[in-house]
C-alpha cells in the first residue's frame, strides 16, 4: 500500500510540557485509520499539527512523496487534509448550505450559485442518510446530530485526501453512526485515506484498518485490526498496565426520596413535547436516564435545574412541590448541574481551576465578604488528591486542561457545594477510560454522602454499569425504572429503539 | 451524484445568461420575501409614526418636509450600510465621526489649495479607506478589541483634523465638489451604496463569509476564509462610507467643519442597524432593516421637530426607540428558541 502521507520523529513542545516525543506516524491509501490513548496522551495534538492548526517543534511530515510544512491550517488543505475538529465548528447564524460551502462558495456569471449550492447540499446530506436536514435552516436551531453530520458533510464536499475526525461520533446516535462508517467505506474505495480518534472501542474495532495507539506524548502500539485484535488488547497498550473493572462501585445505603417527577411532560429542542415522565430519585442513589439522541435527556436535566419550564406535572423535593424558575431556584433547593457541555456551560474558561472548583462553594470560604484564599487552596489541594490531578493543573486556566480534567473540575464544583441532588448530563463524553473511571468513582463518593445522583447519559454501558436505577426515554412513551441487573445492553439497545416485545418494567422498589 | 462533483464541484460550466434571468428573478423576489417578513414590525412602527406625526401637525405630510426626511434618513444610511457589515463581523466602529472630519478637511484644504477636485476627493477616500483599514488591522494583528481601536482613531482622527484646520472650518469650496455632493445626490449615494452592499452581501461569496466572522470566527478560519483580509476589508469600506457621508456633509454646508461628526449623526449611524435587527453579537447583516431604521430615526426627528418637541427631549425619545427596538428583538429570538 502506498503512503498517502508519513510523518517522521514528530516532536511538541509546550511551555514546561512535552505532548508529542519523536512520534512516527504514516497513512496509506485508503486505509481508515484509528487513533487512540487517553487524555493528554497527545492524539489531539497530533491531529492539529497533521491539519497545521499547530506547529512540530521538530519532525518531519511528508505528503505524496514530497515534504511539506504546514504554516496554518488552509496550507494543509491545499495539500488534501481535510479535517474535523472535537468541538462542531459550524457557524450558527448561518444556514446549512452556507455553512457546508463557507470559504468555498461556488459563483457563477450572477454571484453565488444558490440553486447549485442547494443541490449539492441536499446529495451529500442523502448520502449521509441525514435528507430530514432542511438546507436553508439555521444550523444553530439543529440537534447536535445534525449539527455533527453537516460538518462532516461540508468537510466532503470542500474534498480532500486524508479526513482527519476527532471524536466524531461522540455526538451521534448508533444510525447516524453507521451513516458515517457507510462514508467512511465509500471514501475509502475511492482511495482516501481517513484518521478517526475515538474512546469507543467497539466502534475502533468495527471500522477501522488499522490501530495507532499513544500514550503520554508516545507512539506505543500499532495494531492491525483482524479477527485477533481485542478491546482488552488496546486498553492496555493505552493504560500500559492491566486496569480494573471500570464501573466497580460499592452500593451505598439508599435513603430516603429526594427529588420527584410526577407525570412531568417537557418539550425537547425540536418542540416536541416528551411523554409524562415520573422519576423518583433517592439518596445514596445514582439514578440512570438513558435514550437516543433528541429524546430529550439533556431538556429533561435542564428542566430539574431550572433552566426550562415544565410544561405539565409536578416537580417534588423530600414531597414537597417546588418551582424552579432558574438555577438560582435549584441551588437553593440544592439541586446541582454538571452540564453536557462543560466549555460552554460549566467552566469560566478564564478562571484558573481551582477558581472553577470553588465557584458556588464562596460563600463557605468568605469572611466578611473577603475570600480566604488558604482555605481556598487546602480545599482545592484536598480535592485534586481525590482526583490524581497534578498540584501545578489547580493554577492553571480552565482553557488550557484537557477534556478530562475540566470534567473533574465541573464535578468537584459539585462536592465542594452543598448540593444534595447532582444532576450529571453525560459527564464522561469525550473523555478517556482513566478518566472516566475516576468520574464514576467520584459519583460513587457523592452518593456514599447521602445525595443523589441522576445520571443522563446515552453510553449504554455507562447506565447499565453505574446506575442503581435506569429510566429509558424513547419517542414512543417513558420506560422504568428498571433494577441493576434487571437489562442487558441488548434489551437496553431493544427498548431504545423500540424493537422490544411488551417487556414490563418493575415495580419502583419501595 | 458523480464522485467529482461532491470533492469541490470544480470544472463545472456556467449556465447561460438566458437560464439564468429565472432564477435571478427569483432569487430577488425571495429576498424582498424574506426582508418583509424580518422587518414587517419595523414597517409597521414606520407606518405608526407617520400616522401619530400626521395627527400631531399639519405640516408633517408636505413634500419638503418628507424630502428632508428622506435626505436625512440617506445621509445616515450612507454611514448605517457600512456599520451594518461591522456589526455583522461582531465589531463596531465609533471612529466613523471623527474620520469624516479628517477626510473631509483633508480634501476640502487640499482643494482651498488649488488642487483639482477628483484627486482631492479621492485622497480623501483614500485617507477614510487607510484608516478603516488601520483600524481593521490592530483589530485584527494586535488582537485589539473593536471598540477600544476605534475610539483610539476617534481621538487620533479627532486632534488630526483640528491641527490640519486650526480650528477653523474651510470655506468656498468648488462647485463641481458641492454640486456632486448635494441635495439629491445624498438619496443617490445612500440608495446605491445600500444596494451595491445588498448584492454584494446576498450574491457574493463575501456576504456568507463577513456573516459567518461575526458568527464564529474560529470556523471561518479552519474553513480557509481569509479572516483578517476580509474584516480590514470591511472596516476601510466602512471608513469610504463615513468619508462620502462626510461630503455630503461638506457640501450641504459649503464647508468643511472641524466639528463635523461631533453630534448625534454618528450615534445614529450606529443605532439605525440596531432597530434593524441586526445584533452586536455578529453573524446577521439586515440591510433592509438598517433602512428601515434609518426611516424611523429620521421620521423621528423631524416628525417631533414639527411637533415643537426641544432637541434634548428628542434625544431621549430616540433612546427610547433603540432600547424599545433591541427589547422587541431579544424577545423575538427568545421566542424561537424554546
Amino acid at each position: 500500500m502506498k503512503n498517502i502521507l508519513t510523518a517522521s520523529k514528530i516532536c511538541k513542545q509546550y511551555a514546561g510540557t512535552r505532548a508529542l516525543k519523536e512520534v512516527d506516524f504514516e497513512i496509506g491509501e485508503g486505509e481508515i485509520l484509528g487513533l487512540i490513548g487517553e487524555n493528554g496522551a497527545g492524539k489531539s495534538t497530533l491531529m492539529r499539527i497533521l491539519c497545521g492548526i499547530e506547529q512540530p517543534t521538530s519532525g518531519d511530515i511528508v505528503m505524496h512523496g514530497k515534504p511539506v510544512e504546514f504554516s496554518g491550517p488552509q496550507a494543509a488543505q491545499a495539500e488534501g487534509i481535510a479535517m474535523i475538529p472535537q468541538e462542531v465548528l459550524l457557524v450558527d447564524e448561518l444556514t446549512v448550505v452556507e455553512n457546508i460551502f463557507l470559504g468555498h462558495e461556488e459563483s457563477g456569471a450572477f454571484g453565488l450559485s444558490k440553486r447549485q449550492m442547494l443541490a449539492d447540499t441536499r446529495a451529500i446530506l442523502a448520502e449521509l442518510d441525514s435528507q430530514q436536514v432542511d438546507p436553508e435552516h439555521l444550523t444553530g436551531n439543529l440537534p447536535k446530530g445534525s449539527q455533527q453530520m453537516v460538518a462532516i458533510a461540508r468537510r466532503v464536499m470542500q474534498g480532500g485526501d486524508v479526513f482527519v475526525m476527532d471524536e466524531p461520533t461522540a455526538s451521534l446516535t448508533g444510525e447516524e453512526t453507521q451513516s458515517l462508517f457507510k462514508l467512511l467505506k465509500k471514501l475509502k474505495g475511492e482511495g482516501k485515506a481517513s484518521v478517526f480518534i475515538s474512546h469507543r472501542l467497539e466502534e475502533m474495532l468495527e471500522i477501522c484498518d488499522r490501530i495507532v495507539v499513544l500514550r503520554d506524548g508516545e507512539h506505543v502500539g500499532n495494531f492491525i485490526n483482524d479477527d485477533t485484535l481485542t478491546k482488552d488488547k488496546l486498553v492496555a497498550a493505552m493504560v500500559g498496565s492491566a486496569v480494573a473493572n471500570e464501573f466497580a462501585r460499592t452500593v451505598s445505603h439508599v435513603g430516603e426520596l429526594m427529588l420527584e417527577t410526577d407525570k412531568v411532560v417537557i418539550s425537547t429542542f425540536q418542540g416536541r413535547k416528551t411523554h409524562p415522565i415520573s422519576i423518583q430519585a433517592h439518596a445514596g442513589e445514582v439514578v440512570g436516564i438513558t435514550g437516543l439522541a433528541g429524546v430529550g435527556k439533556t431538556e429533561l436535566a435542564h428542566v430539574l435545574s431550572g433552566l426550562r419550564p415544565v410544561v405539565e406535572g409536578e416537580l417534588r423535593l423530600r414531597g414537597r412541590s417546588i418551582t424552579l424558575r432558574s438555577p438560582v431556584d435549584a441551588l437553593k433547593n440544592k439541586i446541582g448541574l454538571v452540564s453536557e457541555d462543560r466549555r460552554a456551560e460549566g467552566l469560566v474558561l478564564e478562571l484558573t481551576a481551582l477558581a472553577n472548583m470553588t465557584l458556588t462553594s464562596l460563600k463557605k470560604l468568605s469572611r466578611l465578604g473577603r475570600i480566604e484564599k488558604d482555605r481556598e487552596r487546602q480545599l482545592g489541594l484536598d480535592m485534586k488528591d481525590k482526583l490524581n490531578m497534578r498540584t501545578e493543573y489547580l493554577g492553571r486556566d480552565a482553557n488550557h486542561l484537557s477534556g478530562g480534567n475540566q470534567q473533574k473540575v465541573v464535578i468537584i464544583r459539585q462536592l465542594c457545594s452543598e448540593a444534595e441532588v447532582l444532576l450529571l448530563d453525560e459527564p464522561t463524553k469525550g473523555i478517556d477510560i482513566g478518566a472516566k473511571a475516576e468520574v464514576y468513582r467520584l459519583i460513587g463518593d457523592l452518593v456514599a454522602e447521602q445525595k443523589a445522583a441522576i445520571l443522563f447519559s446515552s453510553e449504554p454501558q455507562e447506565v447499565l454499569g453505574v446506575c442503581d436505577k435506569l429510566y429509558v426515554l424513547t419517542s414512543y412513551g417513558f420506560l422504568g425504572p428498571y433494577a441493576k441487573g434487571a437489562l442487558d445492553y441488548a434489551g437496553l439497545m431493544a427498548l431504545e429503539f423500540g424493537t422490544a416485545t411488551s417487556d414490563t418494567p418493575m415495580e419502583a422498589a419501595e | 451524484m458523480t464522485d467529482a462533483r461532491i470533492i469541490g464541484g470544480a470544472g463545472r460550466e456556467s449556465s447561460g445568461l438566458i437560464t439564468m434571468l429565472p432564477a435571478a428573478i427569483e432569487s430577488m423576489f425571495r429576498l424582498s420575501w424574506r426582508a418583509l417578513r424580518e422587518s414587517w414590525g419595523l414597517i409597521l412602527a414606520l407606518a405608526i409614526l407617520v400616522l401619530i406625526f400626521s395627527q400631531a401637525s399639519p405640516y408633517f405630510l408636505n413634500t419638503l418636509v418628507l424630502e428632508r426626511i428622506l435626505t436625512n434618513a440617506s445621509f445616515t444610511l450612507i454611514m448605517a450600510t457600512g456599520m451594518t457589515l461591522v456589526i455583522a463581523t461582531g465589531g463596531i466602529d465609533v471612529s466613523i465621526g471623527a474620520t469624516l472630519a479628517l477626510s473631509s478637511m483633508v480634501a476640502a484644504t487640499l482643494m482651498n489649495l488649488g488642487t483639482p477636485v477628483l484627486p482631492a476627493a479621492m485622497a480623501g477616500l483614500l485617507l477614510g479607506a487607510g484608516i478603516g483599514a488601520f483600524n481593521g488591522s490592530i483589530i485584527s494583528y494586535l488582537k485589539l478589541q473593536p471598540f477600544i481601536a476605534t475610539l483610539a482613531m476617534l481621538s487620533l482622527a479627532r486632534g488630526m483634523t483640528l491641527i490640519i484646520s486650526g480650528g477653523s472650518p474651510a470655506f468656498d469650496l468648488p462647485e463641481a465638489f458641492t454640486s456632486a455632493f448635494k441635495d439629491e445626490m445624498v438619496m443617490v449615494i445612500g440608495l446605491g451604496g445600500l444596494l451595491l452592499t445588498m448584492l454584494v452581501m446576498h450574491r457574493t461569496r463575501l456576504g456568507i463569509q463577513i456573516r459567518g466572522i461575526g458568527g464564529n470566527e474560529n470556523t471561518c478560519y479552519i474553513c480557509g476564509v481569509r479572516v483578517n483580509a476580509l474584516r480590514i476589508g470591511v472596516y476601510a469600506f466602512q471608513g469610504i462610507m463615513a468619508v462620502l457621508a462626510g461630503y455630503t456633509l461638506t457640501a450641504s454646508f459649503d464647508a468643511a467643519e472641524p466639528t463635523a461628526g461631533l453630534s448625534t449623526e454618528w450615534l445614529e449611524a450606529m443605532a439605525a442597524p440596531i432597530i434593524g435587527g441586526n445584533t452586536m453579537a455578529g453573524g446577521r447583516a439586515r440591510l433592509f432593516g438598517t433602512l428601515m431604521g434609518c426611516l424611523i430615526l429620521a421620521t423621528m426627528r423631524s416628525g417631533l421637530n414639527i411637533s415643537g418637541v426641544p432637541t434634548a427631549w428628542q434625544q431621549v425619545a430616540i433612546g427610547g426607540i433603540i432600547v424599545g427596538a433591541v427589547t422587541l428583538d431579544v424577545l423575538t429570538n427568545r421566542k424561537k428558541v424554546s
